[in-house]
């Protein structure tokens, strides 16, 4: 489970979530910049019709983060816009409210590796500029924050209940 | 309860569904109990999209660092 941030209140267009792991920062980078593939929830978070078999972030400013298919065909998601091994990478996700890829969009996603005790991290997320998602800023907030609280899911209920 | 048997019966149905609650008959009568494995399912997509995805990043960054630490 990761921890909410909520310094200076709520900003409807920024979500922010931390956590504190047990690998040193260089680790941490590591992990994340190479070997995405390796626990990104491809099957569930992933935009190409085929199976995606890989997530890639191209190692410098301006290189693509995109998924490869098992057919081989590509699918971006966004850019390289900051690259400060091990400390700091910000990358734009433009993934649209209809899961297409439009680098129109540009919301950013920054991510900082805060050493933290011994051989530990303080992995901080901010994804940022959800204002760009126009009137479905509100619903892409939700998705990508969360939706955890049981009023809601009694509220599923009561509309798969009333749809049935 | 001021709700009808049959509309309990078709809300349950819907959660059995759902896989939210399991069924198992006993008699004529149909027992019903929450299925921990769905509610489970249902918390992790209610956690939002980058809980989901820096707890997976967590657990790979930890063994990759447990990995290491072998000697």
């Amino acid at each position: 489970m990761t921890e909410q941030k909520m310094a200076g209140g709520v900003d409807p267009n920024t979500v922010r979530k931390s956590m504190s792991i047990k690998a040193p920062p260089a680790v941490a980078w590591r992990v994340f910049t190479e070997k995405m593939s390796t626990w990104w929830p491809l099957a569930q978070y992933k935009i190409g019709k085929a199976k995606a078999v890989e997530a890639i972030v191209e190692p410098r400013v301006g290189g693509r983060w995109f998924e490869r298919g098992a057919d081989g065909t590509t699918c971006d998601w966004g850019r390289v816009l900051s690259w400060e091994p091990t400390s700091r990478l910000v990358l734009s996700w433009d993934i649209t409210a209809d899961w297409q890829y439009d680098p129109k969009l540009n919301t950013e996603i920054e991510i900082r590796f805060i050493a933290e005790g011994k051989d530990g991290t303080r992995v901080e997320l901010e994804h940022r500029h959800l204002d760009r998602y126009g009137a479905r800023r509100e619903e892409m907030r939700r998705i990508f924050d969360t939706e955890g609280d049981w009023g809601k899911v009694l509220e599923l209920f009561a509309s798969a209940a009333a749809a049935d | 309860m001021n709700v009808s048997r049959p509309a309990v019966s078709q809300h349950l149905r819907v959660l059995r569904a759902a896989r939210l609650v399991t069924a198992r008959a006993e008699g004529t009568r149909r027992l019903y109990a929450v299925d921990p494995k769905g509610i489970k399912a249902l918390r992790t997509w209610l956690d939002g999209f980058w809980d989901e995805v820096l707890v997976a990043f967590k657990e790979a960054a930890e063994l990759e660092a447990a990995n290491e630490r072998k000697p």
